[in-house]
């Protein structure tokens, strides 16, 4: 996924649109920004609270990228962390890609999940998942998990950490 | 919150008073917000049916770039094991 500079701040206009659209309450308002570091880097992150009846929400959807230059005026997603956090189930679950080389090394992989119910406790630190193609894809399996009337079933994952 | 979180395209058509196909077309042009589930199971975020009924749309917000000073740090907190003491 290569996008230029300007089409990566569509790219988050969009995301946050998709947000909405879904009746969450993106934190940065009025307006969303992506960070440019010294490296080059352009990193992004969103909170966004999910209408769970309580004001402020307690609930949240996180979007977190760090993308990487590759060219002039060319980026490349290179880590992303999506999670959420449903307070009222009192579960957390997230996708993660991060520390690639490390996961590569002692795990043989390279994306990652958290499960944790309750929150904040997990026999497992990372668990095996599936990589997520973009935050639109990302924000669409976490309100997914959110409406899903059946809890995430941590125990059904692969452990990652275990052994 | 104890309220359901979902509605199913019929319930959806029954409180729109249309059909069921009507919905799915709605969805279908991205009219109405839905997520799908698996290829034969669509649910529509209460939030994002009540945002709809109401005729709300969100406005679309202009991103800006601007320079920091850090660095990400995605995966800060996390127990990885090159981080873990030996």
């Amino acid at each position: 996924m290569r996008l230029s500079g300007s089409a990566l701040e569509d790219y988050l206009a969009d995301v946050v649109e998709l947000l909405e659209r879904y009746g969450a309450l993106v934190d940065e308002d009025p307006q969303p920004f992506i960070n440019a570091s010294p490296s080059g880097t352009r990193w992004f992150e969103l909170r966004a609270g999910l209408p769970d009846g309580r004001v402020p929400s307690r609930s949240a959807i996180g979007v977190r990228e760090a993308w990487q230059p590759v060219a002039a005026d060319a980026f490349e997603r290179r880590e992303y962390e999506y999670e959420l956090l449903d307070r009222d189930r009192d579960y957390r679950r997230a996708f993660h890609l991060h520390d690639r080389e490390v996961f590569a090394r002692f795990f043989d992989v390279v994306v990652h999940e958290h499960c944790e119910q309750p929150i904040g406790t997990s026999t497992c630190d990372h668990y095996a998942g599936q990589p997520v193609g973009d935050a639109f894809a990302g924000v669409e399996a976490l309100v997914g998990t959110w409406v899903d009337p059946n809890e995430p079933n941590c125990g059904a994952l692969t452990c990652l950490d275990a052994g | 919150m104890t309220e359901r979180r979902f509605l199913t395209p019929a319930e959806a058509a029954s409180v729109l008073r249309v059909s069921t196909d009507t919905v799915l077309r709605l969805i279908s042009a991205g009219t109405l917000p839905a997520i799908r589930v698996s290829p034969r199971l669509i649910r529509i975020p209460t939030p994002a049916f009540e945002a709809y009924q109401a005729g709300r749309t969100p406005s679309r917000r202009r991103v800006v770039t601007r320079p920091t000073s850090t660095e990400p740090s995605l995966g800060a907190g996390e127990r990885i094991p090159d981080r873990q003491p030996v």
